[in-house]
């Protein structure tokens, strides 16, 4: 790293998104429908745990696989196109390695987990745990792993059992319960209601732990980069 | 170290070249950086802080609708 200069790094993540059983289901599928799969997976804020609650963790997963149906594969350059390719084949190749390993450790492939050249189809993937590399370590692909949860203790601690810590999501109607586990939460950020790859170039975005040090967004960045410099002025009597 | 080249963009789903880029090497970064120091300590470091404020805000807009000096507003 170059000595003496301000540096700002931003490292990736590997975003957890809560789903508690009081949220709106039909809105946090279609957020993560979105968030999951935007850019085929290939965002730093991309959601890629899914922890949901276990009394909806059965609804959620069906809805998704319904809502995924929906996307419309093809060519980036044709507007009607939802879902596209990845940036390389190399990259295709390596994410679907992670999809046969995770399996390979008793992970089970709800849709998806097939790859033609550079495209990797949406996957959502279930009986995972925190070891798999789909879950561990940062995907960067559209694959999303759905995790099961009982209680908010368990979650955040589930949550918080990683190295990266960019972007969180919390979705719930009850703003206490938002607000505290946003408060427990070791990341940068933290969207509530709303899925984590949301970014706006004006907030303060940046990572905690692995995912990096230092902050984007035009102001925060400035701040950032500034040099501070005191100048006194010792008065006469 | 320099070169006059275009890397070719390709569109990942089909690997048609879609578009160039120019390829920035050591040497034209290294120019880039003395540029915007010698800007920094000539113009920006000594220009108050409403008047970049006023330049930050107005420069998007006036970007190719007017050759008007932004620092006389």
């Amino acid at each position: 790293m170059a000595p003496r200069k301000k540096v700002t790094l931003e490292l990736g993540s590997n975003a957890p998104n809560i789903i508690f059983s009081d949220a709106n289901i039909e809105e946090a599928v279609r957020a993560i429908a979105m968030g999951g799969y935007t850019f085929a997976g290939q965002a730093c804020v991309s959601a890629q745990r899914v922890y949901v609650q276990e009394n909806v963790y059965d609804t959620f997963v069906e809805k998704l696989v319904n809502e995924l149906r929906k996307l419309k594969t093809g060519n980036p350059i044709d507007e009607t196109t939802t879902f596209g390719p990845m940036i390389t084949e190399e990259a295709a190749i390596r994410a679907e390695s992670w999809i046969k390993e995770a399996v390979g450790q008793g992970a089970k492939i709800v849709t998806g987990g097939n790859r033609q050249g550079t495209l990797l189809e949406p996957t959502v993937i279930t009986n995972a745990t925190a070891d798999m590399k789909v879950v561990c370590a940062e995907v960067f692909a559209p694959i999303v792993t759905i995790l099961p949860f009982q209680t908010e203790e368990e979650v955040i601690d589930n949550a918080n059992d990683t190295d990266f810590g960019l972007h969180a999501t919390v979705f719930t109607k009850d703003i206490n319960r938002a607000l505290r586990v946003a408060d427990a939460i070791d990341t940068g950020g933290v969207w509530i209601n709303e899925v984590s790859v949301r970014r706006y170039d004006h907030i303060p975005y940046g990572g905690v732990k692995d995912s990096g040090f230092g902050k984007e967004g035009v102001k925060y960045a400035i701040d950032d980069m500034t040099a501070i410099k005191f100048i006194g002025i010792k008065l006469q009597n | 170290m320099h070169i006059d080249r275009d890397l070719e963009v390709f569109n990942p789903y089909n690997q048609e070249v879609i578009d160039k880029i120019s390829c920035a090497m050591v040497d034209d970064v290294e120019k880039a950086v003395q540029q915007a120091d010698e800007v920094f300590q000539r113009t920006m470091k000594k220009m108050p802080a409403l008047w970049s404020t006023q330049y930050f805000n107005g420069t998007g807009t006036r970007v190719g609708r007017t050759s008007r000096n932004p620092f006389q507003s």
